[in-house]
């Protein structure tokens, strides 16, 4: 095979690979939205450009050193390829190909302890939970004094019935929601004791002996390579029976531990479910 | 900290394929702009735009970025092509070092990433320090051979070699198709073996382990410089993993925003398409040298609200 058509299939294959990862939807777990639509531009581009290649190239011939053509001579499209070139196609087809199928879009735990756990919204502050506009509601004191732009979304009822119940009546809530509210004290005093419910990843207790493991979910600014694990500790009777990293809801009363300055959330468990992975794995 | 080192395969492609797929499309806008300038930009009208007065040049590549935005991953291939069209190698360095800083998407980002712990101050800083850096790098260059910084195809300028006008409009277009897809799998090569090299380093290593250099501001600032070379985010949304840093100072979170953009473990792959080697060891350390003297020497204070 020459250059002229590995560089077809170069081409091809990651035009088709990008242009998959935006209509199979796999792109909301390695990129944050507002990247999506960039990704599928790409994807078209590079299929537009592989036709493009071939006819741009339609009247090379190898050894054209009298051509008058454009490009580094000993380098042109119909030649054999040198052992430089051919390592270059390796490069460019082969990581991203087997990358493909072996990624499973997510994090492990290798991954998750090496960037360690975020305990506290303060670790985070690009973070926009839920709770933000909970922030900006008039929970406390004279609501006319509270700016318009901050009153309560209409239509919704204030405090933690903001929020979506379960069918079991405990509070939807993610992981992000619990860090921010412990930095609250006025959600914080609204959260303690309420039953919630909050889906993430089990990451057991390191050491072993302890029931009392992490709850993770990961936080993306904009790709996976910058994806924080946002983590509330668990305390359970017993460990979960799941998967290092699998998906499980924890229903449980929400408590905080103030040690100085830092505020903790954690989870009293009364039920644990092994789940299905939510179709967006991370948070934005 | 009970391990500093633990890798995972899984882990590698998962965050090696959001890299790819994050750099690409900006790698894809800069091989059609370098296509396009190739064919479309004759080497006289640089010539003619472009001051005579080297330290004016340096200036002018310096603030570039701010009319002429571009990522350093996309920004290569065009210092490439336009150095193969004549521009002073001095003026494309300090293009090529700022531009990446120095430009609206990244003083957004780094502003609302650093809400509350000084936005405006950290803006400010990043875009005035990386526009100093560039300039004092790119006035020593000035004083080196184009053979001691350039690879050896990239010598001599375009002007002598090849002049292409005389072709007609398809053949031109054909040119630019032919000029870009070249450039695309020359940078997408050494973008892919930078990436894997900071992938391994971003999932696989424990990044608790510069926590106890927190305390001492040298060694902050060092830490921190080598946590943005090896983790090789993309300038535009390193701000929001810099914010995260909360026990390290401004001056230390402000050496990470300035020297990753500039040089980090992609990089080094990625320049070596336009650089000599040896020019890109002085180039680390020159860089490294001036970041971290003027993150520890000026009074840069610890930015709040």
């Amino acid at each position: 095979m020459n250059k002229r058509t590995l560089t077809l299939v170069t081409l091809l294959l990651w035009g088709a690979l990008m242009s998959w990862f935006w209509v199979s939807g796999r792109i909301v777990a390695y990129l944050h939205p507002q990247f999506h639509p960039l990704v599928a531009a790409a994807g078209i581009v590079l299929l537009l450009l592989a036709p493009l290649w071939w006819w741009a190239t339609r009247e090379y011939v190898a050894g054209c050193s009298s051509c008058g053509c454009h490009h580094e001579h000993g380098d042109e499209p119909r030649s054999r390829l040198s052992a430089g070139a051919a390592f270059g196609f390796v490069v460019l087809l082969l990581p991203v190909s087997t990358a493909f199928f072996v990624s499973p879009g997510q994090f492990g735990e290798a991954a998750v302890m090496n960037r360690t756990i975020v305990t506290s919204i303060t670790q985070l502050p690009s973070a926009v939970p839920e709770t933000a506009v909970l922030d900006e509601a008039p929970l406390l004191g004279d609501a006319d004094e509270v700016p318009d732009v901050a009153r309560w979304p209409e239509g919704q009822e204030e405090g933690v019935e903001y929020f979506t119940r379960g069918p079991d009546g405990a509070i939807q809530l993610e992981t992000i929601d619990l860090l921010f509210a412990a930095e609250e004290p006025a959600l914080r005093e609204q959260f303690e004791d309420q039953r919630v419910s909050v889906t993430g990843q089990y990451v057991p207790p390191r050491g072993g002996g302890s029931a009392r493991f992490d709850l993770v979910r990961m936080f993306m600014v904009c790709c996976a390579a910058d994806a924080r694990p946002i983590g509330i500790g668990v305390s359970s009777p017993s460990l979960p029976v799941a998967a290092r990293m699998g998906w499980i809801r924890v229903t449980g009363k929400a408590r905080f531990t103030i040690d100085g300055d830092s505020v903790q959330p954690f989870l009293e468990a009364e039920s644990i479910q092994e789940v299905p992975a939510p179709r967006e794995t991370v948070l934005y | 900290m009970d391990h500093w080192f633990w890798f995972s395969a899984s882990d590698f492609a998962y965050s090696f394929l959001s890299v790819v797929l994050e750099g690409t499309p900006f790698i894809l806008v800069g091989v059609l702009l370098s296509g396009l300038v190739d064919v479309f930009l004759p080497p006289r009208v640089l010539a003619r735009v472009l001051p005579r007065n080297p330290v004016a040049g340096i200036l002018l590549g310096g603030l570039l970025g701010a009319v002429l935005p571009m990522c350093e991953c996309g920004i290569v291939v065009v210092i490439r092509r336009l150095l193969r069209k004549g521009l002073p190698l001095s003026n494309a360095v300090a293009y090529m070092l700022a531009a990446p800083i120095i430009n609206p998407v990244v003083a957004a980002s780094t502003y609302a990433a650093f809400r509350g712990q000084g936005a405006l101050e950290m803006t400010l800083w990043r875009m005035g320090l990386a526009f100093g850096i560039s300039v004092v790098v790119a006035s020593i260059v000035l004083f080196l051979r184009r053979g001691y910084v350039l690879r050896p195809d990239l010598q001599v300028p375009e002007e002598i070699v090849d002049t292409p006008e005389h072709r007609a409009p398809a053949e031109k277009w054909a040119a630019a198709v032919r000029s870009s897809v070249g450039d695309f799998l020359d940078v997408t090569v050494y973008f892919l073996l930078g990436a894997a090299v900071a992938t391994l380093f971003n999932t696989s290593v424990n990044q608790q382990l510069i926590l106890p250099l927190a305390e001492n501001t040298a060694l902050s600032v060092a830490g921190m410089m080598g946590l943005a070379a090896l983790l090789s985010l993309c300038s535009t949304s390193d701000a929001f993993v810099a914010a995260t840093f909360t026990a390290f100072s401004s001056a230390a979170k402000l050496a990470f925003l300035v020297f990753g953009p500039m040089m980090d473990l992609k990089l080094v792959f990625i320049y070596g398409l336009v650089f000599r080697k040896r020019f890109i060891a002085l180039l680390v350390v020159l860089l490294f040298v001036l970041v971290w003297l003027s993150c520890t020497q000026l009074p840069i204070g610890n930015f709040r609200g």
